[in-house]
């Protein structure tokens, strides 16, 4: 949940150290301060999947040999170190996705944003779990972004989730290659399935997810 | 001395900063804290997408995006998602100047992962730039379908205390600690980092191979859809603001050197059009930009930020051929944040 007080940025706060030097801030600096790192902080938020259709009527990946009425991995991406937010959570995905239909079978798809490892058995599961949006059934054979069977497109993240994901990340910390070590990550992969009556007959043709922080408790 | 980032950011109580009353080291410490964390924690310069691109044996496919880095990363993480069209095979990935590796690639989507390939840099750098990578498929090898690819700047553990990564000494602004002027440890040091914190989001990277056979092409003069209806929400900067500023990309070249082109982004929020002119590009592809100010920022007080509430802010991309006999070439589109 969004932190800052005012819900966007105070200006004319000093930008360098030497604006600051050898005086006492002002209380009223202080206060321009702490709000513009809150929402610096909240606002960091990252796009972390942007696909959208070539085509109105083609592209877009079905899947091959797959059986009519089950859940089949269409697109992952990732894993994402994903922002971890002041109350100990993953910053909430903003998520959307699209496709057609072949032949008027009966279609939907399915976005989620899942631990590593746990694709599987979040995308597949019988009612979509929290972290998981699923579209209204379509039939249509023109590629577009379909309606969710939610009210908002958010995918929360719990305190499971995050224990999931966590891991140690190899990283280096200086240039060219020098002081490799770790550091701790919530690793998540977007992941986008298709579900069609009629096998391979769904197709998944344009993707979206991104961080999102609001003022709206998730 | 230390400037580690945390994984967890912290959040400053507003209202512990009072008249008359001494700051205290909780509210220093928390905001060195989450300087570092946005200082540590890097942007996405390619959100993940499907490039639809098939190589054959032997084929090589390069793909190209501008991107506007944080300049704290010194490692970019890519990641390749590739399927063998009819039979597995195998690749090898180089991104940037960075060291190639040999992957196999699955046939089968169901057991296929995407692949994680590491660019470590030689310097840190937040000017506007170029990045590439470059997948070769190899002669014994089955047609590959490159089906995802994405990247992101890796973390950091702990940042320089110095005018390259603005990292804050969290251990001087503890309890009992004097109150340090120095550039690193100060409130002066906080404001600083502060102005340097905002990154600029990449909204879209869209990339093809850049050559003839794999990119967009038009030699007809009619306009023909790229992208249709791209997500770009902009970041809520000020208080009242309700559209935020986007530098829009594309990567284009022509047959000869007498064909010209253009690409036009459509905000569909308010159907106004940024049209990219290449007057005589030659044949070798190259950038070229314009600016847009009115795309929707989030609304914060709806649950998913939609603005208009419930209503995806989208734009939608066309191509053609303006001048010339030759063909007009599309190979890559680009947006992001201009702060």
């Amino acid at each position: 949940m969004s932190t800052s007080t005012r819900g966007g940025l105070a200006l004319g706060m000093p930008a360098t150290a030497a604006a600051l030097d050898d005086r006492a801030a002002r209380t009223s600096e202080w206060m321009g301060v702490t709000n513009n790192v809150n929402h610096t902080a909240d606002q960091r938020s990252r796009v972390l999947v942007c696909y959208p259709a070539r085509s109105l009527t083609a592209g877009g990946l079905s899947v091959k040999g797959t059986s009519a009425s089950t859940w089949v991995r269409a697109y992952s991406w990732g894993p994402f170190p994903v922002l971890v937010g002041s109350d100990g959570l993953p910053y909430p995905i903003r998520a959307r996705i699209g496709g057609r239909s072949i032949g008027g079978a009966t279609s939907k798809l399915r976005i989620g944003v899942c631990a590593v490892g746990n694709a599987p058995t979040d995308m597949a599961a019988t009612t979509a779990p929290a972290n998981v949006i699923e579209t209204a059934t379509f039939t249509d054979a023109a590629n577009a972004w379909r309606a969710p069977t939610v009210a908002d497109q958010l995918l929360a993240l719990d305190a499971l989730h995050l224990s999931l994901s966590a891991q140690a990340l190899p990283i280096v910390d200086a240039v060219s290659s020098a002081s490799p070590r770790t550091v701790a990550a919530a690793m998540f992969t977007i992941e986008a399935y298709v579900h069609s009556t009629t096998a391979a007959s769904c197709v998944c043709t344009q993707v979206y997810a991104a961080e999102y922080v609001g003022t709206v408790a998730t | 001395m230390s400037a580690g980032v945390p994984m967890r950011r912290s959040s400053i109580r507003e209202a512990d900063v009072r008249n008359g009353v001494a700051v205290s080291s909780r509210t220093h410490t928390a905001a060195a804290e989450i300087l570092n964390w946005c200082g540590g924690n890097g942007e996405c310069l390619v959100p993940g997408y499907d490039p639809d691109v098939e190589i054959l044996a032997g084929g090589t496919a390069t793909f190209r995006f501008y991107v506007a880095p944080t300049g704290r990363a010194v490692r970019r993480t890519w990641h390749v998602y590739a399927l063998g069209s009819s039979a597995s095979g195998s690749i090898t990935v180089t991104p940037g100047s960075a060291a190639a590796v040999a992957l196999d690639v699955s046939y089968s989507s169901a057991g296929a992962v995407p692949f994680t390939v590491n660019e470590d840099l030689a310097a840190k750098s937040s000017a506007a730039q170029e990045i590439q990578i470059k997948i070769d498929n190899a002669a014994s090898s089955g047609t590959v379908r490159i089906s995802g690819l994405d990247c992101y700047e890796a973390p950091r553990a702990v940042l320089d205390m110095g005018t390259s990564d603005y990292g804050i000494d969290v251990v001087t602004e503890g309890v009992r600690e004097t109150i340090s002027s120095r550039a690193y440890s100060s409130l002066g040091g906080i404001a600083a980092a502060l102005a340097l914190a905002t990154q600029r989001r990449q909204y879209l990277n869209y990339a093809r191979p850049d050559v003839a056979a794999s990119c967009w092409t038009d030699a007809t003069g009619v306009a023909v859809l790229a992208l249709d209806t791209v997500p770009i929400l902009t970041r809520k900067l000020l208080p009242a603001a309700t559209t935020g500023s986007v530098r829009l990309w594309a990567l284009c070249a022509a047959s000869d050197a007498s064909t010209d082109g253009e690409v036009v982004f459509t905000n569909n929020a308010t159907a106004a059009a940024q049209t990219i002119t290449f007057t005589n590009p030659g044949t070798t592809f190259a950038w070229a930009s314009a600016d847009a100010t009115d795309y929707p920022c989030e609304l914060l007080t709806e649950d998913d930020g939609l603005r208009p509430a419930d209503t995806f802010a989208t734009c939608t991309i066309t191509y053609r051929r303006t001048g010339g006999a030759g063909t007009f070439y599309l190979a890559a589109l680009g947006a992001y944040e201009i702060p």
